[in-house]
């Protein structure tokens, strides 16, 4: 180990961070707080948008009849009604299915037509709502030919219902996760190399014998160690957090991807990945300038960059998607979580987002030459 | 011995050209003074000795060999020092010389050895366990000093190394660049004090606007010039060959 520069650089620089007591609660407490914030308030919303009071008027009776509406937020619902809706809901062919009961009617719904955050604010909303998806005010026959014979039919599956909770969750926390990571990133790499070059202390560590690149190098894996604990901290909230408020799902997801720890392996590449492409991003920025408040300018907009990218599955349903990381996430996560997931894809962002780490490396070093020059 | 032949030193960033064509040479064993008004670019210079900063053209030599020809090798057996070089500030000095004796690939019982005997010169013993940042601006240059040659360099570059300290460690950092003079150590100083010059230098290198305009004993720079102090021939030198200009730079 005595000529091991990157060593010796990786160990000074976790010290660095390990005395400054504030940074190390920051890089912990951070995705912590915020995961479970954040896990924590959509909860909350979502429970409060899935069951509203809804009037309904009934033709033959020539009277209104109120009823709780219990919403169903499924995916690909497709076009038009027609015959029995419980079976074209099943196959999948209507865009929206309302099933009457004496108290409650249930709602199902193409969540690309309607959104729940979209139109059911209140019983008005919701009477609006139904008109749009059955093309007119058929709706009220639509909803009394079933209404009272049939009871209540839950057509959800338990993978349905999970399929709903994790399109709405993962993307948001996945970014949420991103955002703490490269928050984390974003302070670290800004104090480890710019803030090193604006104190004058880097001249007094390069004018030892180690080549510039062994130097930046172990800067480097320390601060992607840092991210990856950030990122992980992250995680493993979101996982509490699930435990916590959707203890239904999260035993779903216990039954479906918890038979063996083959999740383990990926979700850690996933991280990796991500930890991997914050790393190259903000230590190229951070090599490029010589004043650290240039650099945490900077850095905001690669900050802004990730999360974004990490929300890219929500813009398009392109399937390339899948093998880019950060931009994998909520996907990546999605098939996981159903006991799916896909070594493929999940393993070439890995070797992508090493490449980009390589040439984030590689680009750091010619901009801190650079810089000195 | 360290060779410089007609270097040159332009910024690419905002196109000041520093050094113009500097040649000086430095022996063994001798306190070999730079002398220069400000902006002259003494520190430039001093910085691309240090192979902090890479020359534009020229060439300087360690012992016959380019400096290019094995970086690494030149950096293990000098050390540099001006009062802009900062320490990290939460650590203490005796993690700070294990850090960087281990950088300069030093064995732990020679980094323990020399520790101790230059914390003991420069008084920073008993202080050896509290955090830098916490230090004087003279305790902070004398431990920089004491990390700088904790590796036992032969070739001592010192940018200024006395300014702003009071004169009790002035004398005490004065000694001991004769001690290493005394040890055959090649020492390269740069200064405003004239005084500091006549009393510590055997040679001196003058250099005007980016160019060295004098190289020689310290005892012949005031007779080379037809003066009788060097205060008057260093006035002499630069009055001779300063060329008025206007200096834009790009910020």
């Amino acid at each position: 180990m005595r000529n091991d520069h990157v060593f010796h650089v990786m160990r000074n620089e976790w010290a660095k961070t390990s005395k400054t007591k504030t940074q190390l609660l920051l890089l912990l407490l951070t995705p912590f707080l915020t995961v479970m914030f954040i896990s924590w308030g959509l909860d909350y919303v979502i429970s409060q948008t899935s069951t509203y009071q809804a009037t309904v008027y009934v033709e033959n009776e020539e009277q209104y009849h109120t009823a709780d509406i219990v919403l169903k937020d499924y995916p690909n619902f497709s076009k038009a009604i027609g015959g029995d809706p419980l079976t074209e809901v099943k196959e999948g062919r209507i865009d929206c299915a309302v099933v009457v009961s004496q108290e409650t009617i249930v709602l199902y719904y193409d969540s690309e037509i309607l959104s729940s955050a979209q139109c059911l604010k209140d019983a008005a909303d919701l009477a609006d709502a139904l008109c749009f998806a059955f093309e007119g005010e058929d709706i009220y026959y639509e909803v009394m030919e079933y209404y009272p014979e049939r009871n209540m039919i839950d057509l959800s599956s338990k993978e349905d219902i999970l399929e709903s909770f994790l399109d709405r969750m993962t993307g948001l926390i996945g970014m949420l996760i991103f955002l703490t990571m490269a928050s984390n990133a974003l302070s670290l790499s800004a104090n480890s190399v710019t803030g090193e070059k604006e104190r004058h202390t880097f001249d007094t560590l390069v004018l030892c014998p180690a080549s510039l690149r062994k130097i930046l190098l172990g800067k480097t894996l320390v601060l992607m160690l840092e991210i990856f604990l950030s990122g992980l901290v992250g995680v493993l909230t979101s996982i509490l957090a699930f435990r916590i408020w959707n203890p239904d799902q999260f035993r779903t997801i216990c039954d479906l991807a918890g038979k063996d720890l083959s999740w383990l392996p990926l979700m850690i590449l996933l991280l990796l990945s991500a930890t991997l492409v914050t790393t190259a991003i903000f230590m190229t920025i951070a090599s490029a300038f010589t004043q650290t408040k240039k650099a945490s300018l900077f850095s905001s907009a690669g900050m802004v960059l990730i999360s974004i990218s990490s929300m890219i599955p929500t813009f398009t349903k392109n399937e390339a998607v899948k093998f880019f990381p950060v931009a994998n996430w909520s996907i990546a996560i999605k098939s996981i979580c159903r006991g799916q997931g896909d070594l493929m894809a999940i393993g070439t962002a890995f070797l992508i987002s090493v490449l980009i780490f390589a040439l984030g490396i590689l680009l750091s070093s010619v901009l801190w030459e650079r810089t000195n020059e | 011995m360290i060779t410089i032949e007609h270097l040159k030193k332009t910024f690419k960033k905002n196109k000041v050209e520093a050094v113009k064509d500097v040649s000086l040479e430095v022996n063994d064993g001798e306190i070999f003074a730079l002398l220069g008004p400000n902006g002259a670019g003494k520190t430039t210079t001093m910085r691309m000795l240090s192979t902090l900063l890479i020359p534009t053209s020229g060439k300087i030599t360690y012992d016959g060999k380019d400096i290019n020809e094995d970086l690494l090798a030149v950096r293990r057996r000098i050390a540099f020092l001006t009062n802009e070089i900062r320490l990290d500030g939460q650590f203490t000095p005796d993690e700070l010389a294990n850090y960087y004796g281990r950088l300069y690939e030093m064995e732990e019982s020679q980094i323990k050895k020399n520790k101790e005997e230059l914390f003991e010169y420069f008084g920073i013993s008993e202080f050896s366990q509290r955090r830098y940042e916490t230090f004087s601006t003279g305790m902070k240059q004398k431990t920089s000093l004491a990390i700088c040659l904790l590796h036992d360099p032969d070739t001592i570059i010192f940018d200024e190394p006395t300014n702003g300290l009071d004169i009790l460690t002035q004398q005490l950092i004065e000694k001991y660049i004769l001690r290493l003079k005394q040890e055959g150590k090649c020492i390269i100083l740069s200064t405003h004090i004239l005084d500091l010059v006549s009393r510590l230098a055997d040679r001196v290198g003058v250099i005007v606007d980016g160019r060295s305009v004098y190289c020689g004993n310290v005892s012949d720079l005031a007779s080379s010039q037809n003066v009788s102090t060097i205060d008057e021939a260093f006035v002499k030198l630069y009055e001779e060959n300063h060329v008025e200009q206007a200096i834009i730079t790009k910020k």
